[in-house]
């Protein structure tokens, strides 16, 4: 016999303390009802309930068979066979789909190919009776095919199986693999590949397979190892980053950065060409050492935005690390309003602001404040407002008094963007104002002195950003200096993020993406599954290109590239390239449970039968002499015939009256 | 008669009422007055016969007609209209409260004791209100129309069930309080340990015409309840475990249905008449049918 779950001690156990509940419910006395009868005369003739002193077994033998059905219900249960069994192993085989199954080399079939002939001679060459699990070997991508015997359905799986353009964890798959076989007696892990890795991977891998070949450890899977791909160096150069930012002096400039890699033992020469959405904006001739990863900086004028392009001619085995895209970001004039009229602070202002190209500065007239649309107010006065509908600068200065001398300013904050160039300790102020430092603010610069006074905030209120200068420009040598223009972009830049800007491009795996989202489509336009942290969304990126990230505000592209590659081929060892071991030639067992059900079943049977037939026979006994008694007592009160008659008939109506 | 009881006594049956009358089948002597029937002559409104004027008799009563056609005295001899007094006797006993798997009993006997009264107070009979358990409780008394039955109603609504039940000891208080003859009506159970059998004999004795009317469950005829169980007698405490079954009921049954026929044997061999309510049978068609085929009511 051969107990699939349970063991013969766990049988007798579950038997016993069923048996034992059984016989409980066999020498229970059920506690009577108690009820309260208008009158206990007519209960006096009713066989009174014997209360037995001590409590034995009223049927003996339909607790005996109950008990046997019990067993035959738990043996068939616990799924016993007769003969020897067969038990199958739990196999799981790991297929690599990252992006280097894409490769085809010269004179091989794509690798995918060859992986998908691997692994359909690995399954054809288990037994049928083998349960296999088959996992991509890419960092959380859900199981391809979960634990089944099923040949057919995972021979479909293996012949759909789409290489992605993620990077695989070869390390982490394993140990997943190995963590589902966990339990398993007897369990196989097959790796079908070809095997790249980085170097951080191939420490872990190195971890992995000691442990793996512990002798101590010998209830561990066999671990096989089925590489694709001959053993020789792929050529395959590409892109591995791509980084754009704008210049700071002309907003239509930009600077590229290609990151490029020479995956081959042998010098590539290429050509990268950059375009703009399909506008070709340049061409360079690169050459590449053997293993060389290098960056090539490009410049070049585009005033919109659109999809730029980086694109290698080589002809390599991987194509799809030959391009790589990045949104650029269309440019808008920052609108500036300055709300002084035609004062000397206006004119100082414009002559500063008009220098910087990414503004467009605006003198309004007092009174047409409100009906300007501007992205960044500036304002001058002595008192600050409750609320601040805009981005807005405030010149805040302090009660005029002739006998007031002349503060030094210090303590420029070098962390914040707005004075992070600022470092001059030649501006002194007169008649600042006292400025009220709230929770959240950030003092940027202050005068000197014991305790030092706060002089420029930095404040965010109401998703606005305010810089509060605590000071009349004209009581102070601050315009004649170079540091307020520094000020000023600096402000404005921290204010709208538009003069630094920068776009890199993102890679294939896991990505976490700012900003709440309804709906992700990748560049195959499949919906891809996300999770919400926060207010972040948490996506796996498998393939490059432009994901549509939908949300309540709109829509937004994100590029999806291809990162740095692993390059270091696996190399199996001669266990790990070892055939899969034999089984015994063993013959399926005969399940006993069928018969066991329908022993169990006459079993219960027979119990229901001995314990009703045997309360039946007591009650008709007792009945017969109940009736022999009622029957005496009977005739001696129904004398009278008519009286009897009237009683027939009182049983068809039962108020009748007399 | 636009009246809400609080016994729930409907008004289409009330209506239906006043065409029944309570039926007496002694020979009473009562009151003179009106609405019953009776053999004795009197002052009433219905002309008997004639007879020859003696002296002492009521001049009012000569028939001066007859005086100038014959030039004799006659005096006119009417049928007497007789006050009958109706007594309900009424079990408040605990027993009349239990059983709650259909309606109350004592709800039941309520709405019976109210239409007694109020068949009596149609015929402006006077009718008596006797609540009774081991002993007889403060009565009502009330005379003078159909008008009258709302103290009625009222009376029966605050009475409530307690205490053991002994009939005898009752009636003899009953005696006591009520000498003169009438009908009596006894709405009971009769679950009285020590027996209706001399109760009866002093209603016999006293001349009354009585009518035993036995209020009763289904559940109470027939147990429906299987199993062990401790059977408790509300009115004495005693208890009883008994193995219920349908066997064991058929046997209940047979016994109860025993002690009904004893009772009304009792009531039919003293002259007296008998009635049995099964509480899941409407009281409308028990008054209206069953006590109307028994001669209690026409």
């Amino acid at each position: 016999m051969n107990w699939l779950w349970l063991s013969p001690a766990e049988v007798a156990a579950v038997w016993s303390g069923l048996a034992a509940a059984a016989l409980w419910l066999y020498l229970h006395h059920r506690r009577p009802v108690r009820r309260k009868v208008s009158t206990l005369r007519f209960w006096a003739s009713v066989q009174a309930a014997s209360q037995p002193r001590r409590r034995k077994l009223r049927e003996p033998w339909a607790l005996l068979a109950q008990i046997i059905f019990l067993l035959l219900l738990i043996l068939a249960l616990a799924h016993p066979r007769w003969g020897v069994t067969f038990e199958g192993r739990s196999v799981v085989i790991v297929f690599d789909t990252s992006i280097w199954s894409q490769a085809r080399p010269v004179g091989e079939s794509p690798w995918i190919d060859q992986e998908r002939a691997e692994a359909q001679r690995l399954v054809d060459s288990l037994p049928s009776a083998d349960r296999i699990l088959l996992i991509p070997a890419v960092t959380d991508a859900p199981a391809m095919l979960p634990f089944t015997s099923d040949r057919a359905a995972l021979r479909r799986a293996i012949a759909l199986a789409q290489p992605s353009s993620s990077v695989a964890d070869l390390p982490r798959a394993f140990e997943m693999a190995k963590g589902a076989l966990a339990g398993s007696r007897r369990a196989l892990l097959v790796y079908v590949g070809p095997g790249m890795v980085d170097e951080q991977q191939a420490q872990r891998l190195a971890e992995f397979r000691e442990v793996m070949e512990t002798p101590e450890n010998s209830g561990q899977p066999q671990f096989l190892v089925r590489l694709v791909g001959g053993e020789a160096p792929v050529r395959n150069t590409g892109i591995t980053r791509l980084s754009v930012r704008r210049d700071a002096a002309q907003p239509d400039r930009w600077h590229l950065l290609t990151q490029l890699k020479n995956y081959a033992d042998a010098q590539a020469n290429l050509i990268l060409k950059v375009s703009v959405s399909g506008q070709s904006l340049g061409e360079k001739k690169l050459s590449l050492r053997a293993g060389e990863l290098a960056n090539a900086q490009n410049e070049f004028i585009w005033s919109k935005g659109g999809l730029l392009q980086a694109e290698i001619s080589s002809s390599d085995a991987l194509d799809s690390d030959n391009r790589a895209i990045i949104n650029l970001p269309a440019f808008r004039m920052i609108r500036v309003a300055v709300f002084a009229g035609n004062s000397p602070f206006a004119n100082d202002l414009l002559t500063v602001l008009s220098s910087n190209p990414y503004l467009q500065t605006q003198i309004v007239p007092p009174g047409m404040n409100m009906d300007v649309p501007s992205d960044v107010a500036i304002y001058q006065g002595t008192s600050l407002p409750a609320q601040s509908a805009l981005n807005s600068i405030w010149f805040v200065g302090g009660p005029a008094s002739a006998s007031s001398r002349p503060l030094r300013v210090t303590g420029w904050s070098s962390q914040h963007p707005v004075t992070r160039w600022v470092r001059t300790r030649d501006i002194s102020v007169r008649n600042p104002a006292t400025l009220d430092v709230r929770p959240g603010d950030t003092v940027l610069a202050s005068t000197e002195g014991n305790p030092p006074m706060p002089l420029i905030l930095a404040r965010e209120q109401d998703g606005h950003r305010i810089l509060i200068i605590g000071f009349d420009p004209h009581n102070s040598n601050f315009p004649l200096e170079s540091a307020f223009p520094l000020l000023m972009a600096g402000g404005m830049e921290w204010m709208t993020q538009s003069v630094d800007e920068t776009a890199d491009s993102l890679s294939t795996g896991e990505l976490n993406l700012p900003g709440p989202a309804t709906r992700i489509v990748a560049p195959s336009g499949k919906e891809v599954s996300f999770a919400r942290k926060g207010g972040e969304v948490h996506l796996l990126a498998t393939e490059t290109g432009i994901y549509r990230v939908i949300s309540p505000s709109g829509e937004t592209n994100v590029a999806v590239n291809t990162p740095l590659l692993p390059a270091q081929r696996l190399k199996a060892t001669p266990p790990e390239a070892a055939r899969v071991e034999r089984e015994p030639l063993q013959r399926a067992g005969w399940d006993l449970w069928r018969w066991l059900v329908i022993l169990g079943i006459v079993a219960l049977w027979l119990e229901w039968w001995l314990y009703y037939s045997s309360r039946e026979r007591q009650r008709t006994a007792q009945i017969q002499e109940t009736h022999l008694d009622s029957d005496d007592s009977l005739e001696d009160g129904l004398q009278d015939a008519e009286l009897e008659r009237q009683e027939q008939s009182e049983s068809r109506n039962p108020n009748l009256v007399t | 008669m636009a009246m809400t009881s609080p016994l729930l006594l409907d008004r289409e049956f009330l209506k239906t009422l006043e065409q029944v009358t309570l039926l007496c089948r002694n020979n009473l002597a009562g009151a003179v007055g009106p609405e019953h029937r009776s053999r004795t002559r009197g002052p009433g409104m219905e002309f008997a016969d004639y007879r020859r004027y003696t002296f002492g008799d009521d001049p009012r009563s000569l028939d001066w007609s007859a005086y100038l056609r014959l030039g004799k005295l006659f005096l006119k001899i009417y049928e007497t209209e007789q006050h009958i007094p109706v007594r309900i006797l009424l079990d408040r006993s605990e027993s009349m409260d239990c059983e709650a798997a259909d309606e109350s009993k004592f709800l039941y006997a309520q709405r019976l004791a109210a239409t007694f009264a109020y068949l009596a107070l149609l015929h402006l009979d006077t009718a008596a209100v006797v609540p009774f358990a081991s002993r007889l409780h403060k009565p009502l008394v009330v005379s003078g129309g159909r008008e009258r039955l709302w103290p009625v109603l009222q009376f029966l609504s605050e009475q409530s069930c307690g205490g053991g039940t002994n009939l005898f000891a009752a009636v003899k208080e009953f005696m006591g309080n009520f000498t003169s003859r009438g009908i009596v009506i006894v709405i009971s159970d009769f679950f009285d340990e020590q027996g209706s059998e001399k109760a009866v004999e002093i209603l016999r004795s006293a001349g009354h015409d009585f009518v035993l009317v036995q209020v009763h469950s289904m559940e109470e005829q027939r147990p429906s309840a299987c199993g062990e169980m401790i059977l408790e007698d509300v009115e004495t405490g005693a208890q009883r475990t008994v193995e219920c079954s349908p066997q064991s009921a058929a046997v209940y049954e047979r016994r109860f249905l025993e002690f009904s026929a004893r009772l009304r044997r009792l009531a039919l061999r003293n002259g007296g008449r008998y009635a049995r309510a099964v509480t899941n049978i409407a009281y409308q068609e028990f008054v209206l049918r069953s006590l109307r085929s028994g001669q209690v009511l026409a």
